[in-house]
């Protein structure tokens, strides 16, 4: 069983946008509605200010608040590491919503809730996600965690690492190359 | 106000409550004015509102029932009957806010037990069931072992759910405004508020301003204690809230104090709602004031409730943990189709309680041993 992950080197990011429309395209998403997104901080004071950007999504955390609080096993977490909602059992009482602390989860216009699946239909067959293969820049790496020969597994030991918000303690399976 | 004119005034309600309610199922709830990054509005906080009246209703009546102390007998009936249709009213309430309400089934095909959500459907179903048990030995059978036997364990069940409710913000790690165990704990404290405020509407309306009876006077000293300890709450909540300056917790407590929610906080939720009843309370013991002070505090609650849940989203997450400041609040208002609903659930109370007090003797006092002459008072204002 593959365990599926994802690198981000968010110092090559343009800022282009084309991971989030990508998405959008993929899951037929309407405008307003983003599986993945940009955030943007300015760092420094002037004249020395720069832009950083972190592309952000669901981080398929394996310890996952929104499974915790679910109250129909809606969503769930397989072996692979990827986090799911099952649609039939989902209520929409938003609490995942709530729990979340990356703010990355939506609904669809039926109340229910959605968000990043890293593809699971089209990764099964062999493909890589469209965020990864769209992105001009290589920003993101996809890939089996407990293959040695992974691109990403190689990246993980080679480079410096870190996660969004650790103290949550949601152990999220994104992880971005330090500057 | 005479009986078919109060029956007009909740049927109207319910009316304007329906055509809201058309409109959403039609439209989709979309035309709420909740969004992404504010999930929760207007109908989560009444549905609050309403359960913590039921919950209340049931701690404040037990006191008598249950723990036998005198004047509290003669609310038993009338306190099972408004307990078990606010509790409806909230499940009237959230059924509509829930886009898929017939997925609820899967809380008892796959329940997930650490959900606060999953406990809370369960254990208020319980605790319904436990009114039930005790609306029917004590008012259809006159059966007193039996109903004070429901009674305690509506009792026990009523502590077990809304505390869990409290938890369903307590649990939430990523909401600093709401996380902890302070929640669990107020929801009791405010139950007992909701609880004796409502009584006293209630008793007053019943048995008139002239009354001998000491249900209200009984009652208003608690809603004297309870309020006082309330304000010691709040006071302690916002000094620790704002302690520190805690990124995302005190920023909250801001949009709260000096923000977009210091209208309703100051205003409502502590002159209406706390400072003013208990003022009024503390200068006459009449009756009437009694009654003015449980309304406003009643009034008060509806926003207290609403400021909980809606402060507690205003200040979006930080997800890089590098707010770019000044923080930018997030905006809810609510929408008239919102507005309806809570007008849905305000008249389904009020229309279903005057027909059961129609329909059932709620008179003659419930329990057995002790029994009291305090309900055997002049006839209702509402039902005459
Ligand atoms: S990022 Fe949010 S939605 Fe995704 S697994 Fe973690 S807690 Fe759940
Ligand atoms: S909104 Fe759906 S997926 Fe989220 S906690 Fe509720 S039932 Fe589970």
């Amino acid at each position: 069983m593959p365990s599926y992950a994802m690198l981000i080197d968010a110092a090559k990011c343009t800022g282009c946008g084309a991971c989030r429309v990508a998405c959008q395209m993929q899951w037929q998403l309407p405008p307003e509605r983003f599986y993945n997104r940009l955030e943007f901080r300015e760092k420094g004071q002037y004249p020395k200010v720069k832009q950083e950007i972190f592309p952000v999504q669901c981080m398929h955390c394996d310890n996952p608040p929104c499974q915790e609080v679910c109250p129909t096993h809606a969503t769930y977490k397989t072996a692979d590491g990827i986090v799911h909602v099952n649609p039939k059992k989902c209520i929409g009482c938003k609490m995942c919503m709530m729990a979340c602390p990356y703010d990355v989860r939506q609904t669809n216009e039926k109340g229910i809730v959605e968000k990043c699946r890293f593809c699971d239909d089209y990764i099964a067959k062999g493909e890589q996600p469209p965020c990864v293969t769209t992105c001009m820049n290589t920003v993101r790496v996809f890939g089996d965690l407990d293959d040695p020969n992974s691109e990403l597994r190689r990246l993980l030991d080679e480079k410096q690492v870190f996660t969004l918000l650790p103290h949550k303690g949601t152990k999220p399976r994104i992880f971005y190359v330090s500057k | 106000m005479n009986y078919r004119t109060a029956l007009g005034l909740f049927a109207s309600l319910i009316a304007f409550g329906l055509i809201g309610t058309l409109f959403l199922l039609f439209k989709g709830h979309h035309i709420m004015g909740t969004s992404q990054q504010f999930p929760w509005g207007l109908l989560i906080s009444t549905y609050v509102f309403f359960v913590v009246s039921s919950t209340g209703l049931c701690l404040v009546s037990s006191i008598g029932h249950v723990f036998g102390i005198e004047p509290f007998h003669a609310v038993a009936k009338r306190s099972v009957v408004l307990a078990i249709i606010t509790l409806m009213a909230g499940f009237l309430v959230m059924g509509i806010e829930t886009p898929q309400p017939l997925h609820m089934l899967y809380m008892m095909v796959t329940p997930n037990w650490t959900s606060a959500i999953f406990w809370m459907g369960s254990l208020y179903g319980v605790y319904l069931v436990f009114l039930f048990g005790e609306f029917w030995y004590m008012i259809m059978r006159e059966n007193h072992a039996k109903a004070r036997l429901f009674a305690l364990l509506a009792f026990f069940s009523a502590i077990a759910a809304h505390s869990n409710l409290g938890a369903v913000f307590g649990f939430l790690h990523a909401r600093p405004y709401w996380e902890g165990p302070y929640m669990p704990i107020y929801f009791i404290l405010s139950a007992l508020l909701s609880g004796s405020a409502i009584l006293i509407l209630l008793f007053y309306l019943h048995e008139g301003k002239d009354s001998s009876s000491p249900v209200v006077p009984a009652i208003a000293k608690l809603l004297t204690l309870f309020l006082s300890i309330t304000i010691f709450f709040t006071i302690w909540k916002v000094l620790t809230g704002l302690y520190g300056h805690v990124p995302g917790k005190a920023d909250a407590y801001r949009a709260l104090l000096t923000g977009p929610y210091a209208l309703n906080f100051w205003l409502l939720e502590v002159t209406v709602g706390m400072v003013i009843p208990l003022a009024v309370l503390l200068r006459k013991k009449t009756r009437k004031a009694a009654f003015t002070a449980a309304a406003l505090s009643i009034l008060g609650i509806f926003f207290m409730r609403y400021d909980l849940v809606m402060v507690g989203q205003v200040v979006p997450l930080d997800v890089i943990d590098q707010m770019p400041l000044p923080v930018t609040l997030l905006k809810y208002t609510p929408t008239w189709v919102e507005w309806a609903v809570v007008s849905l659930g305000i008249g389904f109370t009020g229309l279903c309680y005057l027909l059961a007090e129609k329909r059932f003797d709620l008179n003659s006092p419930a329990s057995g041993p002790h029994k009291t002459s305090a309900s055997t008072s002049s006839h209702a204002d509402v039902v005459s």
